[in-house]
């Protein structure tokens, strides 16, 4: 499938990996199956089995909130493709309200994958990273046991994975509470400012973040999102 | 620390400049919440933030100025320019007296032009480089800081592909690299930058090893390869003449800014006969690159660099205190090791690649108005009494105590009774960012 992403599908890549990244903190297991995204060799996207858009359908979904998947999948496998049509509905409603604690984390882990997907296939953000040999990043809101692991390796590429409290990574990138996090995720936070009334904390290894923050940056810039 | 004023003026510089502070001084690249977003004045080896801090400065500028700050004889003589002006339609004379300075001052130096930035100058001396050669690519080392142009820039936007085309890099004291690389793209390199030895931030600095500038030498009369050195950052603090003196050979241009003019922008690149053609040729030019001020600063400073042997003050008052710094760590078992030249260290703690605790270190020093920076190389300035070093050392043991107390407090006793195991460098690579 690493193929089918390329600079023009890589933007809507990220935006169903982001949509799945939410579906594993919001849903429950099955649920988020029912959401695990695919580029199909048409270039068309798939979520589950059954439930495709074509990519200008796709960005409709994300930005509109609506639009038709391609109907002689619908009709094929109904009972899978509703399931998929209300998970995927279930999700814009987390971005939509963000009020609860499993929501945001929801936004926030999809903005992870969102990330990874461009540190894996985005030719600059690739680039940025060449040289680095300390690959870990944390991420963690002030107070609370969660946090989030980034990690690179040779087989899977960038990834986010489950990280203990304890855990220890290269470089980490604390929020001040769920609020801050949040913004931070929904791209609505100024960065430059929130680091220095400590509303975001880092620590380690900072060439990291900054060539993290930078990978975020252009995936913010070309990442379809709701209401955009 | 009282600090208000920085952070608003924070919020309004953040609102009219991307960034708010942009390059080694925005707050990200030290430390955000304890060093002062702006300063109001200077005078000596300490600086008074917009809160009306004082603070003991180990980073002079990041190496801008090396007698201290508003030094009364580099102010006096700018004075003096300012009753007749600065810039003008023709460089003001000046200009010649501090080429014949350099000249006279640099052993291998026969002609000199000036700029303003490091940059300007080693971007000029590659092309200058070029020119004689007749060939394209320049090799540096993997990590060195040359400056802001897009050859070299440690940054990562506003990059084509191209930028780097020519540029290949080695592995700092890799000889055998170096030469393969050479070998490899045999008649095609027209230069080597080096710093005098390697100081990259966020790790440890790297002398040259025993046969570095030798075998380098070798390898670029072998070659026919022009030997550049970027003194910027290192000039005037390790010699008096330049810092190859230091490590004994001799370059074909070298690049100088920083301490030269204490304080006052200017560069100068200086050269061999055998480029002075080629210089002719490569076009250099800036607004405000004849400024009389700038002259007058330098000229003054190299004098007092000269007579008053500062190189040797600022080495011998860096060794004396690095060693103290060490020491003290130890006693709270903290491999700090201060790395490379004594004038500028480099702190890096054994086992802390990570940096989180010459984070915390330096976290706690700042409370106590110590300006340690935690990923640059620090500046030990001329204007640092040895009195004024013991008050850092005893500021320092009692800001490294604080920081040992805080990562122990809640933890169990073998963190606590094995300060200097693996395990409590553990602990406290987790709970400094608990102070964060």
């Amino acid at each position: 499938m690493n193929d089918l992403i390329t600079s023009k599908t890589l933007p809507l890549w990220a935006a169903a990996r982001s949509i799945y990244g939410c579906a594993v903190e919001c849903l429950t297991v099955k649920n988020s199956q029912s959401l695990i995204p695919r580029i199909l060799p048409s270039g068309e996207f798939s979520f589950g089995t059954s439930l495709i858009f074509s990519p200008d359908s796709f960005v409709k979904v994300i930005e509109d909130g609506f639009a038709l998947p391609q109907m002689r999948y619908f009709l094929s496998a109904p009972m899978s493709t509703f399931r998929s049509v209300i998970n995927l509905a279930r999700v814009g409603n987390a971005y939509r309200s963000a009020s609860q604690m499993k929501e945001i984390y929801g936004i926030l882990n999809g903005s992870l994958e969102a990330i990874c997907s461009y540190l894996n296939h985005h030719l600059v953000a690739k680039k940025t990273f060449d040289e680095e040999t300390l690959n870990t990043l944390t991420f963690e809101i002030k107070g609370m046991k969660r946090k989030w692991l980034i990690k690179m390796d040779d087989s899977n590429g960038w990834q986010v994975v489950a990280c203990s409290p304890l855990q220890h990574a290269s470089a980490c990138l604390t929020f001040k509470d769920i609020e801050v996090a949040k913004n931070a995720a929904l791209g609505a936070l100024d960065s430059w400012l929130s680091l220095t009334n400590a509303e975001i904390i880092l620590s380690g290894r900072i060439p990291l973040l900054d060539k993290f923050g930078y990978v975020s940056r252009i995936a913010q810039k070309e990442v379809p999102r709701p209401g955009r | 620390m009282k600090r208000i004023q920085s952070d608003l003026l924070f919020q309004n510089a953040n609102r009219v400049i991307p960034t708010g502070i942009y390059g080694h001084m925005a707050p990200g690249a030290g430390l955000p919440l304890d060093f002062p977003h702006f300063c109001s004045s200077g005078k000596g080896a300490r600086f008074t933030d917009v809160d009306g801090n004082e603070w003991m400065d180990f980073m002079c500028g990041f190496g801008a100025v090396l007698h201290g700050y508003r030094h009364e004889t580099i102010e006096q003589a700018v004075q003096k320019q300012r009753e007749s002006g600065s810039v003008f339609n023709q460089p003001h004379f000046l200009m010649v007296e501090l080429a014949e300075k350099l000249v006279d001052l640099v052993d291998f130096a026969d002609w000199a032009v000036f700029a303003k930035n490091g940059s300007d100058l080693t971007t000029w001396a590659i092309r200058v480089a070029r020119e004689k050669t007749g060939k394209e690519y320049v090799i540096k080392a993997k990590g060195a800081y040359h400056g802001v142009d897009a050859w070299c820039d440690p940054g990562m936007g506003g990059r084509i592909s191209s930028d780097r085309e020519f540029i290949l890099e080695f592995e700092w004291n890799n000889i055998r690299q170096l030469e393969s690389l050479l070998e490899n793209y045999s008649n095609k390199v027209a230069a080597l930058i080096l710093t005098p030895y390697h100081h990259a931030s966020f790790g440890p600095s790297e002398l040259p090893s025993d046969d570095f500038w030798e075998q380098v030498e070798k390898l670029c009369k072998k070659y026919e390869v022009a030997l550049v050195l970027d003194d910027v950052r290192c000039g005037w603090r390790l010699d008096d003449s330049g810092s190859h003196n230091y490590f004994g050979f001799s370059p074909d241009l070298a690049i100088y800014s920083k301490a030269m003019g204490n304080g006052y922008a200017i560069s100068a690149c200086v050269g061999r006969d055998e480029f002075r053609s080629s210089a002719a040729d490569v076009f250099l030019t800036g607004s405000c690159w004849n400024d009389a001020y700038a002259f007058s600063a330098a000229l003054a400073s190299l004098q007092m660099s000269k007579e008053n042997l500062v190189a040797k003050s600022v080495l011998e008052k860096g060794k004396y205190f690095c060693s103290k710094l060490e020491g003290i760590a130890q006693e709270f078992g903290i491999k700090l090791k201060m790395t490379g030249v004594p004038s500028m260290p480099y702190p890096w703690i054994e086992g802390d690649e990570n940096l989180y605790q010459i984070q915390g270190l330096c976290k706690f020093a700042a409370a106590e108005g110590l300006y340690f920076h935690p990923h640059h190389n620090w500046f030990i300035s001329n204007a640092l009494s040895y009195e004024d070093l013991d008050q850092a050392l005893f500021i320092a043991k009692k800001a490294f105590g604080k920081f040992i107390e805080a990562v122990t407090k809640d933890y169990p006793l073998h963190c606590r009774d094995k300060l200097n195991l693996i395990v409590f460098a553990d602990c406290l690579s987790h709970d400094v960012r608990r102070f964060s």
